[in-house]
């Protein structure tokens, strides 16, 4: 810790703004403190945008998200400039965030080879903020590569659903291949790095989240960045990504393959521009010998000596004009595709986490779904079973009566045959309900199939709405409102129910506990009916078991009130475990809905994110690649202008001999 | 980058010039220059080469009955006095050409008459259709350039028979000039085989520098041509390699329904971009190149020229040391009448003599006249030959320096067409990029 210090130096202490960082980034809890609200502050935005989701449900439908992002956007403004300064974490958030259109520049004006105590040597790049006319530094801090790294990662920790600019690989190996020393000792390398890492700053800066985070800022000012991060590292919270089998379905399979077509096109197109690069290398060498040539040819010339050295002349000033060209072109195009390409491979990553916590959200509803119809099982059964007692309790006390009223023998018999049959039905509603029990297990598969299979309305609205929002946001970028899109949407969507309807899903591990109860539940019932048919072997399935059960009820008429007494007891024990499992089920369900709306805001709450900040990207990339193009245009703008003004001169040479 | 800057430097020169080196020729140069300067800028222009002016144009495909041929309308401008008629307007097929420059050959043989575009070589090049388009233009053009070699050359401008070539179509006294002319220089030609394989004994430093400068030309035409047709090779892949960057970029925007237009917009440049470069790669072949190829069959013709020239001065120094060898003998002859030449051979021709019944001072004295004889008739022969020899020499002294100052004229409008061809395909291109910038830069997202 102690060699970063030399490096971590205030070298600009005159600035009337450093003082005001060193003062902020030096109080740790401060910090901590800012941070959180700024948390806050975030949930308060996903919180806005939720209800403003609620509040016009049919305006965002028809409307597309932009427009919900924008009002958000707009309220957490307005709330800002509420809170006046309290909003801002510190003075870098200010100035990141006052003006739009002045946005600090950030430079990474060198690279440093920094040694350490110990020997071991490193390079710094020296990060430089400034104002963007007036070129006057407001801050200057060193960073090493490491340090870009671990504020990427402490980013992506916090931010999973944003797409995080990329810094460049830490060893490409191409780079290795071609150059056996290390990175750090190749200045292209870190000639490239040093591009990359500040084209990597400017994006965060322009970014609208990222502009007003606080690690952000706290990465731009001057004070030792490992110890903020890892303080931040022990406060962040779990990121849950289960690890479902993640084959090729779901909703994202359209951005999937857009961006894995974007990944394909930029190979092909780096392809491209490599050979044709290779292919300029080669002119200029052609070029240099053609100018060698001339020059050669010039002295053995009388006459023509001063013309041909002037053309051999400018043969090498083409030449060079060219290397500067290919040189320039290499750099624009190489680069950004390359940045393009990771960026492409974020998103991959995003999709495929919103991916698993969609999946999440799905198994959550579908266990509930089974809870429920589980619940109203067990009600109709405790409710039947109630009647049942009370029909009972009649009959008991009718019989006593008619025992008062009529006396003795023959009725003795009327009696059991009642009970019996009364007894009967008692077995035969449990076993249905056992049936169904069963069937919910066994075929809840064929049932989930069933277009009725979304037991859940309210859910599956919202969820498409969502869904649709999402997805049309997206879209709607590459196409206003395309109808083509609301279609392709809506088979995405089914082949998703489609696809999520598997019993596959049913086996994994999370919704074992939910099962077990369940299943607990088929226990009690076989021990009655075990105990019922009175050690007689019985492990049959239960439409024979209930044939058996009838058969030895029948039997055993004869039998006195024994058995009935067996019975009562039998139908007592179950009555309690099955109060207990109402209650238990019961339970599971609000523990499960309550799971199921967090992670239902949890979804829209990323889904807005991801939305939001795609929409984001693509408006990026739309600017960065004509910024590209311009650049591209320019570059060779510049080598037409060059080699005009070249050959202009030549005649003007020409000119002159003449005269 | 900065690996090649270092090996292709000095590729040609063989060492890599030090700085030190470099300022030196320089200096070198300048002094040089300094000397030079009056001498060399004021003689550039050859009197007179401008007096006529020949275009070709107009090529229509005719028949004879039989046969399909090409004839091109040769129209000329002339200020020149044997000429009756100031401007002249003709139409003639190939093989008037051919029969042109045959006649020009053997009527000026000191003369470099620029080489005729060959027959083969044109159908060779573009194979197909001997009356397509391209075809006749591609001759056309080298026709014109032929003519105009011609007509700006001091002596032949003033010739009978371009005049005849230009005024009619009638080609049989040129066909005859160059048959009679043929026989007459195969007549001195004959008697100067025997000794076609020696050397000139007196060299004259004046030409040995003029072919010496000729074949650096050659060679430097030749490198600098196989330079220029391996830029334009490249060029050309340039062209279809920016074609697929163009398509990979399109594709890309398929990709990408927002970023369509831009990219749509950037490829269109792209591919007129490499259009460009491909037509400015068509020009330098066409011209340029086309030009220095040209040159190059030009020096052949120079270089035939120059052994024509040695072959007149042999022909001098053979048919002079017969004669003296000749008067050598008759010397022997008259200043040792008994003398008997000894060896082996005189001996036997001696007694074969004898054998034969012949008095060997008779066949003495029989010998005498004969040599005698020889000598007369070699005598005039000799002096013709020098005559020719040295008047060649003169003339040849004389188209040396119209050659040189043709090559300068010449390579001067063939680097400024080079020149220009590079200045209009970067400007055309500097305005395409400058249409795509200013398109973007307006177009707010």
């Amino acid at each position: 810790m102690s060699s970063f210090n030399n490096y971590y130096e205030d070298p600009f202490n005159e600035n009337p703004f450093s003082n005001h960082f060193s003062s902020l980034s030096n109080d740790s809890e401060n910090n901590i403190k800012y941070n959180d609200k700024l948390l806050n502050n975030r949930i308060d935005f996903n919180t806005n945008n939720t209800s403003i989701l609620e509040n016009n449900e049919n305006e965002i439908v028809n409307s597309i998200s932009k427009n919900v992002i924008s009002k958000s956007l707009k309220n957490n403004k307005s709330l800002a400039k509420k809170y006046s300064r309290d909003n801002y974490c510190c003075a870098t958030h200010c100035a990141f965030t006052l003006d739009k259109n002045k946005i600090p520049v950030i430079v990474i004006s060198d690279a440093l080879k920094i040694t350490d105590m110990s020997g071991s040597s490193f390079i710094v790049y020296v990060i430089r903020t400034s104002e963007p006319e007036k070129n006057s530094t407001l801050l200057e801090v060193r960073r090493r590569y490491s340090e870009f790294a671990s504020l990427r990662n402490l980013l992506h920790q916090y931010y999973p659903s944003l797409i995080i600019p990329p810094i460049p690989e830490k060893h490409s190996l191409t780079e290795y291949a071609m150059k056996q020393g290390k990175a750090k000792d190749n200045p292209k390398i870190i000639e490239k790095r040093k591009r990359m890492l500040q084209v990597f700053l400017n994006r965060l800066g322009k970014h609208p989240v990222f502009a007003s985070l606080h690690i952000f800022h706290v990465f731009l000012e001057p004070g030792n960045w490992l110890e903020y991060e890892h303080k931040m590292a022990k406060v962040s919270i779990p990121i849950n990504i289960t690890s479902f089998d993640v084959s090729e379905e779901l909703q994202y399979k359209e951005i999937k393959k857009h961006a894995k077509d974007f990944m394909k096109c930029i190979s092909i197109l780096s392809k491209a521009h490599h050979s044709l690069i290779s292919i300029y290398q080669n002119l200029s060498h052609s070029y240099s010998s053609l100018g060698a040539s001339y020059n050669g040819w010039s002295l053995h010339e009388v006459g023509l000596s001063p013309v041909l050295e002037s053309v051999g002349q400018s043969s090498d000033s083409n030449r060079l004009a060219l290397c500067r060209m290919t040189s320039l072109l290499d750099i624009t195009i190489i680069e950004s595709l390359q940045e393009y390409n990771a960026f492409s491979k974020i998103i991959f990553n995003i999709i495929a986490w919103y991916k698993n916590n969609y999946r999440q959200y799905y198994y959550i509803c579908n266990s509930l779904n089974k809870k429920q119809k589980r619940l109203e099982n067990l009600i109709r059964a405790e409710e039947k079973a109630e009647k049942r007692a009370k029909e009972k309790n009649e009959a008991l006390l009718a019989k006593e009566n008619r025992k008062n009223n009529l006396k003795k023998e023959k009725e003795n018999k009327d009696d059991s045959s009642i009970s019996i049959s009364d007894d009967e039905n008692i077995n035969d509603e449990e076993k249905d309900s056992q049936k169904d029990d069963s069937l919910l297990h066994d075929s809840k598969y064929n049932e989930l199939r069933n277009s009725t299979s979304y037991p859940y309305p309210e859910t599956i609205p919202t969820s498409s709405v969502f869904d649709n929002d999402l997805n049309n946001s997206i879209f709607d970028n590459n196409n206003n409102n395309d109808n083509n899109n609301d279609l392709k949407n809506k088979s995405i969507f089914e082949s998703l129910d489609q696809n999520e309807i598997n019993p596959k899903i049913d086996d994994d591990d999370i919704f074992d506990n939910i099962n077990k109860p369940s299943s607990s539940l088929k226990s009690p019932l076989s021990q009655d009916v075990n105990v019922f048919s009175n050690g007689i072997i019985h492990n049959e399935p239960m439409s024979t078991s209930n044939d058996v059960a009838s058969s030895t009820a029948i039997a055993t008429t004869t039998a006195t009130g024994k058995i009935n007494t067996i019975k009562k007891i039998n139908k007592n024990t179950t009555k309690g475990s099955r109060k207990s499992e109402i209650e238990n089920v019961k339970n599971s369900i609000s523990r499960l809905q309550q799971l199921k709306e967090s992670q239902y805001k949890e979804i829209i709450k990323t889904g807005k994110e991801i939305q939001y900040d795609f929409t984001y990207f693509q408006r990026e990339k739309y600017s960065d690649f004509k910024q590209i193009f311009i650049h591209y245009a320019k570059i060779n703008r510049e080598y037409n202008e060059q080699m005009i003004k070249v050959w202009n001169n030549t005649i003007k040479i020409w000119n002159e001999i003449r005269v | 980058m900065d690996d090649f800057n270092t090996l292709t430097w000095d590729t040609g020169f063989g060492y890599t010039p030090t700085d030190e080196d470099v300022k030196n020729e320089e200096e070198d140069s300048k002094m040089e220059f300094e000397e030079e300067e009056h001498q060399k800028f004021v003689s550039f222009t050859v009197p007179n080469s401008d007096k006529l002016q020949i275009e070709i144009c107009d090529p229509q495909k005719e028949s004879d009955g039989s046969n399909f041929f090409t004839t091109y309308l040769i129209k000329s401008k002339n200020s020149l006095e044997i000429y009756s008629q100031k401007e002249n307007e003709v139409r003639h097929r190939y093989t008037d050409f051919i029969n042109l420059n045959n006649a020009l050959i053997s009527t000026y043989p000191s003369c470099i008459i620029p080489p005729l575009p060959e027959k083969k070589v044109i159908e060779s090049f573009i194979t197909g259709d001997r009356f397509s388009p391209e075809f006749t233009e591609r001759r056309r053009n080298l026709l014109e350039i032929y003519m105009k070699r011609i007509a700006r050359h001091p002596v032949i401008q003033n010739s009978d028979i371009l005049k005849n070539f230009l005024e009619s179509t009638d080609m049989t006294r040129a066909i005859e000039q160059a048959k009679n002319d043929n026989n007459t220089v195969l007549d001195g030609i004959s008697d100067s085989i025997v000794n076609s394989f020696s050397k000139i004994k007196n060299t004259n430093e004046k030409f040995v520098k003029a072919k010496e400068k000729l074949d650096r030309l050659e060679v430097n035409l030749q490198h600098v041509e196989k330079l220029h047709t391996n830029i334009i090779k490249q060029e050309k892949s340039i062209e279809n390699h920016m074609n697929e960057f163009a398509l990979a970029a399109e594709k890309f925007g398929e990709t990408d329904v927002d970023l369509e237009n831009i990219v749509n917009e950037f490829s269109n440049t792209l591919r007129n971009v490499s259009k460009n470069i491909g037509e400015k790669a068509t020009k330098e072949e066409n011209v340029y190149v086309g030009n220095i190829k040209g040159y190059i069959n030009y020096c052949q013709s120079y270089k035939d020229t120059l052994k024509a020239r040695d072959q007149k001065q042999m022909d001098f120094e053979g048919l002079s040391s017969y004669l003296k060898s000749y008067s050598d003998e008759l010397k022997k002859y008259e200043n040792n009448p008994a003398h008997i030449s000894s060896g082996i051979t005189s001996f036997v021709s001696r007694k074969f003599d004898e054998m034969k019944g012949n008095d060997p001072k008779l066949r003495r004295e029989e010998k005498m006249i004969n040599l005698q004889k020889k000598i007369e008739e070699l005598k005039p022969e000799v002096e013709k030959s020098e005559e020719d020899s040295k008047r060649f020499d003169d003339d040849i002294t004389k188209e040396i320096e119209y050659f040189d100052n043709f090559q300068i004229m010449d390579f001067r409008k063939y680097l400024n067409d080079y020149i220009d061809i590079q200045v209009e395909s970067h400007q055309k291109n500097k305005k395409l990029w400058d249409d795509l910038i200013e398109k973007f830069e307006n177009t707010t997202v």
